[in-house]
């Protein structure tokens, strides 16, 4: 099988044409005298479910944390649908449409599920100061209308009936997915899923491949999750991305992947010697 | 949901509420005309009231934004000095109901001005580097007064010789009105999406940029209102007093409102009404020890955080509604059960 070059562009064929969700283009960041990554060229079509892989400390979270805007870039660039991201602050990318989950879960523990959920709904519900204050007919008319598409989102993944519970108190599962339900409230067309099935066990696990399609179809949004469990990988991604010490080794179908010798080499190591 | 509560409407919900309050001020008030509350009770309730709302304007940033500022009294320094010079500019000038009413808005915008320019770089910071920052800015409020006027060339906030002959304005009903006014607008400000969002900054920061809040706007939003609140308290000092001495605004001041806030609970603003009315008559009480105050206080935190870490309310937040919902869901599930029996 040809080598496909990492340099080169991978989306799959219904997604060619319209601008990609994410383009990175020789993007590197360098911590002190550290690279972390470097030269990661990245395109992600627009309803394409992606996975980025790589070992432990290869810069998985790092490129995360790039794409959200948690680190500025050192080098390169990155365009969300065709425009440039350069200065913008985490709180401006997830208005511009990239939302996240966390590897170390990042709930809003103490308040309900509910809340957590309106709080993703955030930038959505319109209504001003004073109107909050004095409880003016907008307020209530939004509130109401948020509620109901807070109820809409967790009845994704059948939640609804735990909306006053404290997120917090949730099985660890549930902690999961209620964080991309609040991903999802924050109506992203970019989705970063890091580590969705850490700690599921086999069943849980093939719901949430289930999940993260349905997801895709009902948002058309594109997907890029960092996982270890290749079940989940292989199954459901189109696209694979493979990070190891900082830079793209191989990129291509989950077919490709598993063949690669680069990346054999980087999980398992040399043959011979 | 829990069982046995009866969901009351909201329009309704503002009617009990305004009653309760009603039923609360109208109590007081017949009380102190029959002459069972002395002019002396009249004086502790009205210093109850300023110390409730310095408590739950705090709290705002304590217990809601999770942050640690120890600048409040300059806060209130700010606003009862604006406020303090403004009513002897216009006394007699102007009907005093009016100069009164200016002179709150006049102490929360100016109170508000300062926490603004306060909070933008003390923000960037976070737990003690925060807190001691903000005690700095506090005792930099507290010199300034002290000394500006040798710097101006004229008598503008009188030093340590105090500002002296501010009309005293401040009555029961004053206090009383404007603790209501902010405990309503705080609270309705915490149950909106602003309010929301400043909860989530306490509870991860990371994740509420994440759900794309600006955090930063939030977080000095909160810090302004808060200081906007102080300026109010300090504005009804002012004409509580008659008289103003930037010692009233020291450090001790500041710590003796994160006391209640702390000690009625970080979060629960009837927490911080309760620990600001106790903590406030305590030392009135106990007026003939009024010397060992700060070790009775100290004493009382050591306890409270032995054997109740979280306040005494901990984040809990009453609500009188609720709490009649309640009741009428008990009663009429008894009653059920009864029929239920009999049957």
């Amino acid at each position: 099988m040809a080598k496909r070059d990492v340099r080169e562009p991978f989306i799959p064929e219904r997604d060619k044409g319209l601008t990609p969700t994410i383009e990175c283009i020789g993007l590197g960041i360098d911590f002190g005298g550290l690279t972390a990554v470097d030269d990661f060229n990245f395109t992600l079509g627009r309803t394409e479910i992606a996975g980025l892989i790589g070992p432990n400390g290869a810069g998985k979270t790092t490129v995360f944390n790039l794409l959200t805007k948690v680190y500025q870039p050192s080098r390169g660039r990155m365009l969300l649908l065709g425009k440039d991201t350069k200065g913008m602050t985490t709180a401006e990318a997830n208005c511009a449409g990239i939302a996240r989950t966390f590897q170390n879960i990042r709930l809003f523990k103490d308040l309900t599920v509910l809340e957590n959920v309106l709080i993703g709904l955030h930038n959505e519900i319109r209504y001003t100061m004073f109107e909050a204050v004095f409880r003016l007919p907008r307020y209530w008319r939004a509130e109401k209308a948020a509620r109901e598409r807070a109820l809409e989102l967790l009845s994704i993944f059948n939640m609804q009936d735990m909306a006053d519970d404290i997120a917090g108190s949730l099985p660890y599962g549930a902690q999961r997915r209620l964080e991309i339900v609040r991903a999802l409230a924050t109506n992203p067309t970019l989705l970063l899923l890091d580590e969705p099935a850490a700690g599921m066990n086999p069943a849980e696990t093939a719901e949430l491949m289930e999940t993260i399609r349905r997801i895709r179809d009902m948002f058309k949004i594109s997907i890029l999750l960092i996982e270890h469990d290749m079940n989940l990988v292989m199954g459901i991604c189109e696209g694979i991305a493979v990070l190891n010490y900082g830079r793209l080794i191989a990129k291509g179908t989950p077919e490709e992947i598993k063949s690669d010798p680069n990346v054999i080499e980087a999980y398992l190591g040399k043959k011979g010697c | 949901m829990k069982k046995n509560t009866v969901h009351i409407p909201m329009p309704i919900r503002y009617l009990i509420n305004a009653a309760a309050i009603a039923a609360i001020y109208l109590i007081i008030s017949a009380l102190s005309s029959a002459g069972v509350i002395t002019n002396y009770y009249t004086k502790i309730l009205i210093l109850i009231c300023i110390n409730i709302i310095l408590a739950v304007s705090l709290n705002l940033v304590t217990g809601y934004l999770g942050q640690l500022p120890l600048g409040h009294a300059g806060f209130m320094a700010v606003g009862a000095y604006a406020s303090g010079i403004f009513m002897r500019a216009v006394s007699g000038s102007m009907p005093t109901g009016l100069a009164v009413f200016l002179s709150l808005i006049l102490a929360a915008i100016v109170a508000g001005i300062f926490g603004f320019i306060i909070g933008i770089p003390a923000l960037r910071l976070k737990g003690d580097y925060l807190a001691i920052i903000t005690l700095g800015f506090g005792e930099i409020i507290r010199v300034v007064l002290l000394n500006i006027d040798s710097v101006l060339g004229f008598n503008f906030t009188y030093g340590a010789a105090s500002l002296k002959n501010i009309p005293k304005t401040t009555t029961f009903t004053l206090a009383f009105i404007c603790v209501v006014v902010v405990c309503f607008l705080i609270h309705t400000m915490m149950k909106s999406r602003y309010g929301r969002a400043i909860l989530s900054i306490r509870e991860n920061e990371i994740a509420s940029e994440s759900c794309g809040i600006r955090t930063t706007y939030f977080k000095t939003m909160a810090f302004v209102v808060s200081a906007a609140f102080a300026g109010v308290a300090g504005s009804l000092y002012a004409g509580y007093l008659g008289i103003l001495n930037p010692a009233n605004f020291g450090f001790m001041k500041s710590i003796e409102i994160l006391v209640m806030v702390v000690l009625g609970g970080m979060g629960s603003m009837i927490g911080s009404v309760v620990s600001a009315a106790v903590l406030s008559a305590l030392p009135e009480v106990l007026r003939a020890f009024a010397d060992y105050r700060m070790v009775a206080y100290s004493l009382l935190l050591i306890l409270v955080m032995i054997f109740k870490p979280s306040g005494l309310m901990g984040t809990y937040d009453f609500s009188f509604t609720n709490l009649i919902g309640r009741l009428i869901g008990r009663i009429s599930g008894k009653r059920t059960a009864r029929k239920e029996s009999a049957e």
